[in-house]
């Protein structure tokens, strides 16, 4: 026991001085929490008479239970589903805007807005948009309302580009079907174009009556899921994939100039570059984007608690949500056991989810 | 394709034309996050913020009001900021109709009960008022005949109020078409105008829904509730920031630098509760609080720490992200420096206090800042553990102030939206002094 003599000892004394306040916590409100949760998993509990041993029965109830399946299938879905579209939306406007921005200040500070905001605040506007004569509606009734302005633009747009690029490529320059230049000029010919035609009346609003889609406050379903639940993953894909793109274009700058010019020599096309440079040195941050992703939405609670106030039981209930229910929100004592057992399935499941990603999906190291 | 010289200026303009295109995407991008922030903002000065269709009409913004409302409050109470209506003062206000043909008589004019609920109404809190009213011009319009009229309001009692509604009835069939001050609401078909203030002075008048959201809802002792959720909001998020700078850095300094068995294990650990979702814990933590921490509270006189500030600190004393960060910033520091000291017999805790903390100040500013904003925005726990209204931080307020004023048809979102904004006040403004510092903490939090 040599190291416990002389400077060292005197070292492991500080170290374990320095350390007291994270062993509390550690210890006692994590891995006491944590068996503490294991055993009551395997216990008949409801906070008052003392815990009765059980067996297996908490859990054999679990998957008896139609709510906890739902809750187990919203949880997964939100998971996959969010996670997945926000790192590939993310990644390719990342690689669309990929150049010098300056101001980046100024975006930066825009795009954090709402993970700095409490969930609360974020979710109460989202109620408050979502009403049934709210902003979203009212959005989707203005487009409605005018869709024959946006298809004329649209159809105005493609055509002007496409005379453009076929004028620009007869005079034998390189122009690419999206060539900027030429974008510019057939966005400013459709917006006046259309204008043009609103202003003749050969264009003209539609009146249809305002659309009235019921968005928290109701039961149906889109592809078996809940369309609250489609509502709560539009929002959290929306206010993460901004400051997730700022991730992926830090990443982007930090990539060597040289494997770009080296695979240039190999003569490598676009997509080959993108495939076999950009997106293999990009993979340490995804793989780090996608594992924190997939611990958070899987373990989303919030959203669920926030609009279950408005949105049925059923129709939003996560795992998280549904271990919080089984303590303090089903009426009559809380079923402690129940709630236990369902947390250590999310706690599992989530290991499980992010081994399985590390396994079959992006992994951490860039080649 | 034929063999044409392109100049380099072809190019420079694509690649001008391409950097604009970015620019204008991501201002779009900026305005579609962050326009939601702002039009709830805007929404909070408007009567009912679920209008249809939602417009950025909201007289309480529009300046020439700011001037009637200032004017009405100097006339009612000598106080053009906040107005109240004063013994022996009076108040004129000018009132136009619109008379169709065949409509006659004059408007009718009436005081009214201040409206809100709760216990701080006193009995009858009609001013005693005398009320003249004479028409001042008549014009003649395609649709009948404009009358303006002007109302004088005198104040007879001996009291002074805080609040002075007031509705003006035309006869049926008019019209109101302005006054002085834009109305609160018109009513009756169009021939009502209501106040629900007059003589709010020009800060009532603009933020009245914020004065009403911070005082209207009370408890069983007529104190408002709002000011108690930022104040313990506010306790709470300075005592874990000072929790946080006292234990982190201890335990950060003690994973980067000193040498003990089981280190690398330890750290594991501590990466390992990051992934363990807080449901698995919290049934134990709340058990242990009620306990009263196995019973440690009753020698101070408590049953129980639920529903206690106590019970906001003491389960996650140190966040694991805060060790984490200070962990990557010790060990980023040079360590010759510690080597020096200790070579000229400096001990740990000498070292740490005297050359590690000074060194740590940047890391410590990221630390407090994202602890305060973490602090502040907590909703899970302060759920499970705050029971009393009394009690309530601003996110788990904010929630029951929807359930209390959102319930019947959304009726009362103007409040709601006021709360919201009051309670997103200090982080915003943390957030503008100190981006650099959140950018900073994102990054050393793991997302490098």
């Amino acid at each position: 026991m040599s190291w416990l003599k002389g400077p060292r000892r005197n070292e492991i004394f500080w170290a374990f001085l320095f350390l007291l306040p994270l062993f509390w916590t550690l210890g006692v409100a994590f891995a006491y929490a944590f068996f503490r949760a294991l055993w009551w998993s395997f216990c008949d509990y409801n906070l008052f008479a003392p815990p009765e041993f059980a067996g297996f029965t908490n859990y054999a109830r679990l998957f008896a239970d139609p709510r906890f399946l739902r809750a187990l299938f919203h949880s997964l879905s939100f998971a996959i589903i969010v996670t997945f579209t926000q790192t590939s939306l993310a990644l390719l406007l990342a690689i669309a805007l990929n150049q010098k921005i300056r101001g980046l200040t100024f975006f930066r500070a825009a795009f954090y807005t709402p993970s700095i905001l409490s969930s609360v605040i974020v979710g109460l506007i989202f109620i408050w948009f979502t009403y049934r004569r709210g902003v979203v509606n009212f959005l989707l009734s203005v487009v409605r309302t005018h869709h024959l302005h946006v298809l004329s633009f649209l159809g105005l747009l493609a055509l002007v580009q496409f005379m453009l690029v076929c004028w620009g490529r007869r005079r034998g320059l390189p122009v690419q079907v999206l060539d900027p230049v030429y974008l510019w000029v057939s966005l400013l010919a459709a917006g006046l174009g259309t204008w043009v035609f609103s202003h003749l009346h050969i264009l003209q609003p539609k009146p249809t009556p305002p659309v009235d889609i019921i968005w928290l406050e109701t039961a149906e379903k889109f592809l078996g899921i809940p369309r609250p639940l489609w509502a709560i993953m539009a929002l959290n894909i929306g206010t993460t994939v901004p400051t997730m793109m700022l991730f992926f274009l830090a990443g982007l700058q930090d990539v060597p100039r040289e494997l770009y010019e080296a695979a240039e020599l190999d003569g490598a096309s676009r997509w080959a570059k993108l495939w076999y440079v950009t997106i293999p040195a990009l993979r340490p941050v995804m793989f780090l984007v996608i594992t924190l992703g997939l611990i958070g939405t899987l373990q989303m609670f919030d959203q669920a608690a926030i609009t279950s106030g408005v949105a049925p039981l059923d129709s939003i209930v996560t795992l998280a949500y549904y271990v919080y229910w089984n303590m303090f929100g089903a009426g009559g004592l809380p079923r402690v056991g129940m709630a236990s057992a369902a947390a250590i399935f999310l706690a599992v499941l989530t290991l499980v989810v992010v081994l399985i990603q590390r396994r079959v999906g992006v992994r951490e190291k860039a080649w | 394709m034929g063999g044409r010289q392109i100049s380099q200026a072809w190019f420079a303009r694509r690649r001008r034309a391409k950097a604009a295109f970015v620019y204008v995407f991501l201002g779009a991008m900026a305005l579609a996050v962050v326009g939601p922030f702002v039009y709830a903002i805007l929404s909070a000065f408007k009567v009912n913020p679920l209008e249809w269709p939602p417009s950025l009409h909201i007289p309480r913004l529009w300046p020439p009001n700011w001037i009637a409302a200032w004017k009405l409050g100097v006339q009612a109470g000598n106080n053009g900021w906040l107005g109240g209506w004063a013994p022996g003062k009076f108040l004129s206000l000018e009132v136009t109709f619109l008379y169709p043909p065949g409509v006659e008589g004059e408007p009718r004019v009436e005081v009214l009960r201040p409206p809100g609920r709760g216990p701080q109404q006193p009995p009858d809190p009609r001013p005693i008022t005398a009320v003249e009213i004479e028409e001042l011009e008549e014009r003649e319009i395609p649709e009948g005949c404009e009358k303006t009229f002007k109302i004088i309001l005198r104040h007879l009692g001996a009291q002074t109020y805080p609040v002075l509604p007031l509705a003006v009835a035309g006869p049926p069939n008019s019209k109101f078409l302005r006054a002085t001050l834009a109305p609160h609401s018109v009513r009756g078909l169009g021939t009502t105008a209501y106040w629900d203030n007059l003589a709010s002075g020009v800060l009532g008048y603009i933020f009245s829904y914020f004065i009403q959201a911070w005082t209207e809802f009370r408890d069983r002792m007529g104190n408002p509730i709002f000011p108690r959720w930022v104040k313990n909001s506010f306790v709470i998020a300075m005592g874990k920031v000072l929790v946080a700078l006292l234990f982190a850095p201890l335990a950060g300094y003690a994973l980067a630098r000193l040498r003990f068995p089981g280190r690398n294990l330890l750290f594991f650990l501590v990466m390992f509760t990051m992934m363990v979702p807080q449901q698995v814990t919290f049934i134990s933590n709340y058990v242990l609080l009620r306990d009263g921490l196995f019973g440690i509270s009753r020698v101070f006189g408590k049953e129980s720490l639920l529903n206690t500030y106590w019970a906001l600190f003491l389960p996650a004393l140190v966040s694991s992200l805060g060790v984490i960060m200070m962990k990557q910033f010790f060990e980023s520091i040079p360590v010759e420096l510690e080597e020096a000291a200790r070579i000229d017999g400096a001990g740990t805790m000498r070292i740490y206090t005297k050359i590690i903390l000074p060194m740590a100040k940047p890391a410590l500013a990221v630390l407090a800042i994202l602890t305060f904003q973490g602090s502040w925005n907590e909703f899970f726990w302060p759920l499970v553990v705050l029971r009393d209204m009394e009690m309530f931080t601003l996110p788990i307020g904010l929630l029951f102030f929807r359930q209390y004023y959102g319930a019947a048809g959304g009726a009362n979102w103007n409040l709601i939206l006021s709360g919201t904004v009051i309670s997103a006040i200090p982080v915003l403004i943390i957030f503008i002094l100190f981006q650099r510092h959140f950018v900073e903490g994102f990054r050393l939090s793991g997302i490098k």
